[in-house]
């Protein structure tokens, strides 16, 4: 279930951003920029955006919805929630893997 | 801004043109945005996602006008230096010339192109101009006038052509073809005009060895029309064709 972001190569991160920022709901691009940019932290320039959304709607992972004047939001697929599901739980299991052994170190 | 958007592939733009400008409406791009869309529009060269597939057309009367006025324009063209070539025949050549010229420059901006160019207005402006180069082409100009109302005229009117043609809403390997035809018009009727006024400056075999392949690739072009092409496209939402 994670192989459809594996094959996303670099874009893999900005999209995983992405499908989270969409997990509570649909959102037009400046929505996720502004949103994954207060989840991350980090800067999301409108061209990384735009070659991630293209990547996650090309692969069913995204949808989008009728646009509202030129903004057009988008949602998140089933597919999109199991594979975002799939990519935080392999993440929380990494991360609680990772603490454990820092914790055995000390 | 909007130059950095059509670094973008067409059917990207089709497809996700509004809303990125909106986006970019919506918070100004900095130096390090514009570096990102630059490499952004790279990326979606090199991978592209989107992809324009072609749709079959009817063939309807605009289709028919326009190709077969291309390919009579394009034959009595090629016919015309093909005969001067073979029989060495001298005279007058310029009515054959005038036709041949007068139905290539009206089939294609006057029935097609003004029926797809985006904004229809271009279309209208490249017939309107195409119109007036032929109008000027009758007129007895004096020898003083000729080569710059005609000079600036041939270029005004092909440039309108080359514009609408970029413009139209056809396969961009279609929209190629017609830029192609319509960007020698310019060089072709300065030489023209160079050769009619002094003709030991430009032999006839070059002038034929110019001018052949425009006509026959005019004849080539009317054929593809009749027959439905140049295509339209559609974008492939989301994925590919």
């Amino acid at each position: 279930m994670t192989e459809p972001l594996g094959e996303i190569g670099r874009f893999a991160e900005p999209s995983l951003f992405i499908l989270a920022s969409l997990s509570e709901g649909p959102k037009h691009g400046y929505a996720i920029m502004a949103d994954v940019e207060a989840i991350s932290g980090g800067h999301l320039g409108p061209g990384t955006l735009y070659a991630a959304l293209a990547r996650l709607e090309r692969r069913g992972l995204i949808e989008a919805l009728e646009p509202e004047e030129r903004r057009r939001p988008y949602r998140l697929t089933g597919l999109g929630a199991s594979v975002l599901r799939a990519q935080l739980q392999g993440l929380s299991d990494f991360a609680k893997t990772g603490l454990e052994r820092l914790g055995d170190a000390r | 801004m909007s130059g950095l958007i059509r670094l973008y592939p067409a059917a990207w733009r089709a497809r996700y043109g509004d809303e990125f400008e909106a986006l970019l409406a919506d918070r100004p791009a900095t130096l390090r945005d514009r570096i990102d869309i630059v490499l952004g529009a790279l990326d979606a060269r090199l991978s592209p996602q989107v992809r324009s597939a072609p749709v079959a057309r009817r063939v309807g009367v605009t289709d028919r006008l326009a190709g077969g006025a291309a390919i009579a324009g394009g034959l009595i063209w090629s016919a015309t230096y093909l005969v001067v070539w073979l029989i060495q025949a001298e005279g007058d050549l310029s009515l054959p010339i005038l036709i041949a010229v007068g139905l290539m420059l009206l089939s294609l901006p006057g029935t097609y192109m003004a029926a797809y160019a985006r904004p229809v207005a271009i279309g209208a402006a490249a017939f309107a101009l195409s119109v007036a180069v032929l109008a000027a082409e009758l007129v007895p100009w004096s020898p003083l006038l000729v080569l710059p109302v005609l000079g600036i005229l041939g270029a005004i009117g092909p440039g309108a052509l080359a514009l609408a043609a970029a413009r139209a809403g056809i396969a961009a390997r279609d929209r190629w073809r017609l830029l192609l035809l319509t960007l020698p018009w310019p060089v072709a009727g300065f030489v023209v005009t160079i050769a009619g006024f002094v003709p030991s400056l430009v032999p006839v075999p070059l002038v034929i060895a110019s001018f052949l392949p425009l006509g026959v690739a005019w004849m080539a072009t009317g054929l593809r029309i009749a027959r439905g092409r140049p295509t339209s496209t559609i974008v492939t939402a989301g994925g590919v064709a």
